[in-house]
């Protein structure tokens, strides 16, 4: 399961969500340095949903 | 060399000269950088994911730090980068919509960016990325990484970034402070 995936798992209503938009935005920013931790939530100005704890994305499942 | 001197007998320049002051107005130095990959990269969908440029084909200035993908320019002033990339085609798949945004990283933050979709009425089975601007860096701390975003809007699918140096690599090139 990607980050995409958990966020939605956390936030069912982002299924339909315009991610690009997000992303040029930059109102939810996810990033990958490729240094082997992994993608992470970069940036999050999502003006009703909580940026979600690293707790809740690990309770959703793993890879 | 007194410039009087200079003025009185000329210069014949197939002689050679050996500068052991500063010499302005004589243009930049040339310093310029190339990385490439060393093997496929996989980019997750949906996030802005660090080209991992490890292979350092040409490094004048000493400043490519092959471990992080970072090239910190040693002297102050304008650059020219360059970042390109070529999907292997078995990750591309025909009549998938994507949406592909690269970009010139500064400091962990996009400076410069190029976006383009693939249509689902293109068929083609691979496609390339690149981007090219002009920016400033202070020569110490400012460092340069090529990012690279997409979004199958059709299986969510990762991507897959070719090693092929001809195709996918990260240059710079000083112009002047």
């Amino acid at each position: 399961m990607n980050l995409t995936e958990k966020i939605i798992s956390i936030y069912p209503e982002l299924a339909d969500y315009d991610w690009v938009n997000a992303m040029m935005n930059d109102i939810i920013l996810l990033r990958d340095d490729a240094n082997g931790e992994g993608e992470y939530i970069s940036v999050w100005n999502h003006p009703t949903l909580a940026q979600p704890t690293q707790e809740q994305l690990d309770a959703v499942g793993g890879e | 060399m007194a410039l009087s001197k200079i003025i009185a007998e000329g210069v014949d320049l197939t002689d050679d000269f050996a500068f052991t002051g500063t010499v302005t107005g004589a243009g930049a130095p040339f310093i310029y950088f190339e990385a490439q990959l060393t093997s496929d990269q996989s980019i997750p969908n949906n996030s802005t994911t660090t080209l991992a440029f490890n292979n350092v084909i040409t490094d004048t200035a000493s400043a490519y730090t092959s471990g992080t993908y970072r090239y910190t320019p040693t002297t102050a002033g304008y650059w020219l980068m360059q970042g390109r990339m070529m999907f292997t085609s078995a990750t591309i798949i025909s009549g998938r919509h994507y949406f592909k945004n690269v970009s010139i990283q500064k400091n962990g933050s996009t400076v410069r960016d190029y976006t383009h979709p693939k249509e689902t009425s293109n068929t083609d089975s691979s496609i390339s990325s690149d981007v090219t601007a002009i920016v400033y860096a202070n020569g110490t701390t400012d460092y340069f990484t090529i990012g690279h975003y997409h979004y199958d809007y059709g299986n969510q699918a990762s991507i897959t970034a070719e090693a092929d140096g001809r195709r996918t690599y990260f240059t710079g090139y000083y112009l002047g402070a």
